[in-house]
């Protein structure tokens, strides 16, 4: 295992549920990837200077700032980060938010095939 | 007993979350608009919720649908809404569609509609989640004040209630909904049992 391939994933969602399902599969798939966790959009923003994540996963709904607006935040500063938004919010208004910032969307629940569609996602960018 | 644990908590919110977020992706498809929702807020109270009620919705008058939902555990389930709130909703679904004087007579079957496309979502959300599967009865329409419906509607073994608060925004109107299910002593610790179960393989 080379250090380049060792990932950080910033998982962004105000469910701790959620984040616990999330770190779950991607560890079952990726064990040596360092996960980090936000409970909002702020958190995230905070988290992601401190640790330039190489992903990010974002939910929508969140007190505060939604995850779009998080995200957006996130790429001004660093923009070599790839995201998915990961949300229960499926609408296409949604979908073509997340289009538009050039984030890739994956609709809840989480599940491993859910998970593992962010993963391909992430690979496809790497 | 029903003070759920953080993580209990979390994973029923969970569950609305992604039933809800399915179902305003359905309603949103109806009515051509985006539906903005918030973050859920959930109660879990017991049968005497007379003052729950008067603290969220007094006596308000709401239309309400409710269905039963039976499987390993039962549960009477009602999306709630302030009366009058709705007809926008309605109007929207069915647009140039009918005339003024039918849309009052399809509001009940429009809102039946969107009861059924609401509870089956948060049904289905908590069924894939907690490997459980349920049937369905069919929407039922009620208008009143909350304290008659519920009253109503509740059987003696019904003891608690899972009380979620959600606001749905579209672009005209914000309409703050809840949803409301009923079950019995057993039938809620079926439910424990099974988040529990589902808990335990993270």
């Amino acid at each position: 295992m080379t250090s380049s391939s060792i990932k950080s994933v910033l998982v962004v969602d105000d469910s701790r549920l959620a984040r616990m399902l999330i770190s779950k599969y991607i560890l079952s798939v990726h064990p040596h990837w360092v996960i980090i966790e936000a409970s909002s959009g702020q958190e995230a923003q905070e988290k992601a200077k401190l640790e330039s994540p190489n992903y990010v996963t974002m939910d929508y709904n969140m007190e505060g700032m939604t995850g779009v607006e998080a995200a957006q935040q996130i790429l001004e500063y660093a923009p070599q980060t790839i995201i998915t938004l990961f949300t229960a919010n499926i609408q296409s208004r949604t979908k073509s938010q997340a289009e538009e910032l050039g984030i890739h969307f994956v609709g809840k629940p989480v599940t491993g095939q859910t998970v593992q569609q962010a993963l391909d996602y992430f690979a496809s960018r790497a | 007993m029903n003070n759920l644990s953080e993580l209990q908590r979390d994973a029923l919110l969970e569950i609305f979350n992604v039933g809800v977020g399915n179902a305003a992706n359905s309603m949103s498809q109806l009515i051509n608009e985006e539906i903005q929702l918030s973050v859920p807020k959930l109660q879990v109270v017991l049968k005497d919720h007379s003052e729950v009620i008067s603290d969220f919705i007094q006596s308000r008058r709401i239309c309400a649908v409710s269905q039963n939902f039976s499987g390993p555990l039962n549960a009477r389930a009602f999306l709630v809404f302030p009366e009058g709130k709705t007809h926008e909703i309605v109007r929207r679904m069915l647009g140039e569609m009918v005339s003024a004087d039918e849309l009052n007579t399809m509001e009940e079957e429009a809102l039946s509609e969107i009861g059924n496309i609401v509870l089956n979502a948060c049904i289905g959300s908590m069924s894939e989640m907690l490997q459980a599967d349920f049937t369905s009865s069919q929407p039922l329409y009620h208008l009143g004040t909350a304290y008659s419906i519920l009253s109503s509607s509740q059987t003696d073994d019904d003891q608690f209630m899972l009380l979620l608060h959600i606001d749905f925004s579209m672009p005209k109107e914000k309409i703050d909904g809840y949803l409301i299910f009923l079950l019995s002593v057993q039938s809620f610790n079926e439910l424990i049992k099974k988040i529990d179960l589902f808990l335990s393989h993270i």
